[in-house]
């Protein structure tokens, strides 16, 4: 990292502390003010562990500037490395949704959201309660005058 | 992530579990969209609020709670731009063809007939027993009689002659 960078200290929930530019912090809206005010303690995230912490970080980095590009080259690039950087596990991919939201970090947060979206289209509900650790709660009554609501939806 | 999915995931996932079925049946999810809809929203929102009330129309702030925007837009899925609503003298069933303006057709269920009409099926299965009258504005009515099916054929001349 450059040293002439304004660089920003953070601190994970279980304290470990990352260092990013001060132009990545500056797209996290939940910080962005606390960065703006000229803060030089390392920012608590009580909320994100180190781990995840990172690949939001990466993720971040990769994307500051790029997303913006028009040059079809770099989009294509970081379309793949997206689709590379998203290929974690479950819990991983809720964490970091939840990372997005609490730090409001919007491209990342809908990237996240659609990529669980995307599951979710081609799953039957069965494999969505999978997914989720649901249970279904439903009365039989329930479950059916529920389908019978759905008949404007085809081959459901 | 459910207006990702858009209306048709949405509702599926209804079906996963009570918490979900409730978050599913969020008003803004549903009004999202409505709002990402060809028909304007405001004369759905106009037709929804107002109309389906009945006459007279009433103040929409109190009586919105009552409205599932959920169950109107799958209404509104299987015969576009209807909405149904309750009259004073019958059941009421309002056509919006003319999409900016909201007023194009009224049809109500003779008082003999009286059905609720809670299905949309109810409505297509008796489509042959419906009255129908013609509004341009909303106190004054009846000025005419049609039938449905016929009233679908000739939509756009109908839209013209009156």
């Amino acid at each position: 990292m450059s040293s002439k960078k304004k660089v920003i200290t953070l601190r994970s929930s279980d304290g470990e502390i990352f260092e990013v530019e001060e132009a990545v912090a500056l797209e996290w809206l939940t910080i962005k003010p606390l960065v703006e005010s000229g803060c030089t303690d390392a920012i608590p995230l009580p909320q994100v562990t180190g781990n995840i912490l990172a690949k939001v970080i990466e993720y971040c980095k990769k994307h500051i500037g790029a997303s913006e590009s028009e040059d079809r080259k770099i989009l294509y690039e970081l379309e793949s490395w997206d689709a590379d950087f998203i290929k974690v596990d479950q819990g991983t991919l809720f964490d970091l949704i939840r990372a997005a939201d609490y730090l409001t970090i919007k491209t990342l947060f809908e990237f996240t959201c659609q990529t669980v979206a995307d599951t979710i289209k081609h799953k039957t509900i069965e494999e969505v309660r999978h997914i989720f650790r649901e249970s279904n709660d439903f009365t039989p009554e329930e479950e059916k005058e529920i389908r019978g609501k759905s008949w404007w939806l085809q081959g459901l | 992530m459910l207006k990702l999915l858009g209306p048709k995931d949405a509702f599926r996932m209804s079906l996963v579990c009570k918490s979900w079925r409730s978050l599913v049946s969020d008003h803004r999810l549903w009004i999202y969209f409505l709002q990402n809809q060809q028909e304007p929203w405001e004369s759905t929102f106009f037709a929804e609020a107002n109309l389906r009330l009945g006459f007279p129309i009433q103040a929409v702030s109190s009586q919105l709670p009552q409205l599932s925007f959920m169950n109107i837009y799958t209404q509104r899925k299987q015969v576009p731009g209807a909405v149904i609503i309750d009259g004073s003298q019958g059941r009421w069933l309002f056509f919006n063809w003319t999409g900016s303006s909201f007023l194009s057709a009224f049809c109500f269920l003779t008082p003999s007939r009286m059905i609720n009409f809670d299905s949309l099926y109810t409505v297509r299965t008796l489509k042959e027993e419906l009255c129908y009258v013609v509004l341009d504005s909303l106190s004054t009515f009846p000025l005419a009689w049609c039938s449905l099916k016929k009233l679908f054929q000739h939509k756009s001349r109908f839209n013209r002659i009156w």
